[in-house]
């Protein structure tokens, strides 16, 4: 991995008893797009709190391009941003007043020139003398990214970015991130429920689960860890005999239809079900495989987790 | 401290100022009506009363310079905190500091124009000029703003700590210290058993020397020196509780939740 503009080591957080996030460590290199996942109540929230210095963690340490977070706050905070669909600007002032302040705290040089590419990039100059509390959900938060990239930061944390806006301008933030990452080399720590999302944009993916990282890796070894690929079977009659068949191999399955079956299992069974089917008279007329994907991961995660 | 953020800030005052019909009529109507209503009662008295008239505005008056200043630097923190971008301000490079600072500076604005005002409209209406206080207003002026600052930074301690549940603070706190700071009336006229507690106000030393000097035009310089020392000693001590406050609140997750 390239040098780690992000390290956190053992960050901890606890709310009386409640551990919230329980020495989690992780880093983020230089242009990597690190996906933060996990169920409501995983920790996510206050992590991305304690990263944006919104809250003091009770141990462990966060560290920015080397420079310790606590003692190097506000520098740290000028190289840095924040983007979410559920943060908000001053709702009585314009969006390009807003922006403007922005601006001036992040002492961004050539401002209303920024501002106003940043508009157009975003497709939001003609909402620029609106009050913000005029706009809609998604006007605001293209508004919100243009003000986390007012001062062309190293790093973004963003927090569902894309939430609320339409597929098409979901489209185009995906390619400005990507843009970003590639052009640019900015570091962005991601979440998102959108897990095609994610894997299509991070790098590595971090579960978190009851404040613990459980899984980190790339999307696709992730995917690959689940270890199950669905299979579906169209067959002809005979459904009593393939259900049979499945449940005394122990395979997960569900009957769609009469004739339709889903069975989860490991790629390298496939063969070996076909085989056995067929030697039980059982006419398949098609069959279709599907990797697990990342939502799959996240639903074996929280199920593990609840159970 | 930082000067380009607090520019900044101010300037994000003007824009809310200017956006806010809340704000300009807390602000200005408010204060203008309640303003003109006294001046008619004095004018009334006054034909019987001279100096009472004269009292009631001269109280009223100094009381809303603590009033604006205080709601100033309080009501800012909850405008942001409605519109839940209080964190946003400070996930960018800004310090708890130069947040107090410069609504501090915004208040002391708003109050000068809002009280210059009204002192004009004093002279043209009701015969009554402020600067019948001479070169001392601005001393007075001074104490009670430092008294607003307190009570305007003690409160934006407990918003930070407990967040809006305790928002009714902002406007009605300060109206503790009206019955008992001789605003309207002199200490003596309290009873006797909480008389006391009149000299725990700075606001009751302007009030007192105030009334004095329109009275016999002499100074009281003591009063003047208690009432800055007792108000610093409340700056202090405002300051160091809102510390606190921020700081526990970043311990227990309610800073970045506030306005949730």
């Amino acid at each position: 991995m390239s040098q780690s503009v992000l390290e956190v080591t053992n960050l901890t957080k606890r709310y009386g008893e409640y551990l919230a996030v329980d020495h989690i460590s992780f880093a983020i290199g230089e242009g990597e797009i690190l996906g933060l996942l996990g169920p409501n109540g995983a920790g996510k929230s206050t992590t991305i709190q304690m990263l944006l210095g919104l809250t003091d963690p009770d141990a462990g340490s966060i560290q920015y391009f080397g420079q310790e977070f606590a003692t190097h706050k506000v520098k740290i905070l000028k190289r840095i941003n924040f983007a979410s669909a559920y943060a908000e600007l001053q709702q009585r002032l314009t969006a390009k007043q807003n922006l403007r302040i922005f601006g001036m705290l992040y002492e961004v040089e050539n401002l209303e020139r920024r501002i106003d590419e940043l508009l157009a990039l975003l497709e939001v100059e003609e909402y620029a003398n609106e009050l913000f509390w005029h706009l809609s959900s998604g006007q605001k938060t293209r508004v919100i990214l243009a003000k986390a990239l007012l001062n062309k930061p190293r790093m973004i944390l963003m927090d569902e970015p894309t939430a609320s806006l339409d597929p098409d301008i979901v489209h185009k933030i995906i390619q400005l991130i990507k843009e970003l990452q590639e052009k640019e080399k900015v570091s962005i720590l991601f979440t998102s429920h959108n897990m095609e999302e994610v894997a299509r944009l991070c790098d590595r993916v971090a579960f978190l689960a009851k404040g613990k990282i459980v899984l980190t890796d790339t999307p696709l070894e992730l995917t690959k860890k689940i270890g199950t690929t669905k299979l579906l079977l169209t067959f002809e009659a005979k459904q009593k005999v393939v259900a049979d068949f499945l449940k005394q191999h122990h395979y997960p399955a569900e009957f769609i239809r009469p004739n339709l079956v889903e069975v989860s299992l490991a790629e390298e069974n496939i063969p070996m079900v076909l085989f056995e089917l067929k030697k039980l008279g059982v006419w398949i007329t098609s069959l279709t495989t599907e990797q697990p994907s990342l939502e799959d991961v996240f639903l074996h995660i929280s199920e593990k987790q609840r159970t | 401290m930082n000067w380009n953020h607090i520019k900044a800030l101010l300037l994000h005052s003007w824009y809310h100022t200017t956006h806010s019909k809340e704000t300009q009529i807390d602000l200005f109507w408010f204060t203008l009506i309640q303003f003109l209503i006294f001046g008619l009662i004095s004018k009334v008295i006054s034909a019987q009363q001279p100096e009472v008239g004269t009292v009631l505005l001269l109280g009223f008056l100094l009381w809303e310079v603590v009033r604006i200043g205080q709601y100033s630097v309080t009501v800012s923190m909850l405008w942001e905190i409605w519109s839940k971008s209080f964190n946003s301000l400070f996930i960018a490079p800004l310090t708890m500091a130069e947040w107090i600072v410069s609504q501090m500076i915004a208040a002391v604005i708003k109050t000068v124009i809002v009280i210059s005002s009204l002192a004009v409209l004093g002279m043209l209406f009701f015969q009554f000029s402020l600067l019948g206080l001479g070169l001392i207003l601005p001393i007075y002026t001074a104490i009670l703003i430092g008294f607003a600052y307190a009570s305007g930074i003690f409160i934006s301690g407990l918003i930070i700590r407990y967040g809006t549940n305790i928002q009714s603070f902002a406007w009605g706190l300060i109206y503790i210290f009206q019955p008992i700071s001789a605003v309207f009336y002199p200490v003596d006229a309290l009873p006797v058993q909480i008389r006391w507690t009149s000299y725990l106000s700075p606001i009751t030393y302007v009030m007192e020397a105030a009334r004095h000097q329109f009275a016999t035009g002499e100074v009281r310089w003591s009063f003047i020196g208690i009432g800055a020392v007792v108000c610093l000693l409340y700056c202090v001590g405002a300051g160091l509780f809102t510390r606190h406050m921020y700081s526990r609140a970043r311990k227990t997750g309610e800073f970045a939740r506030l306005g949730d």
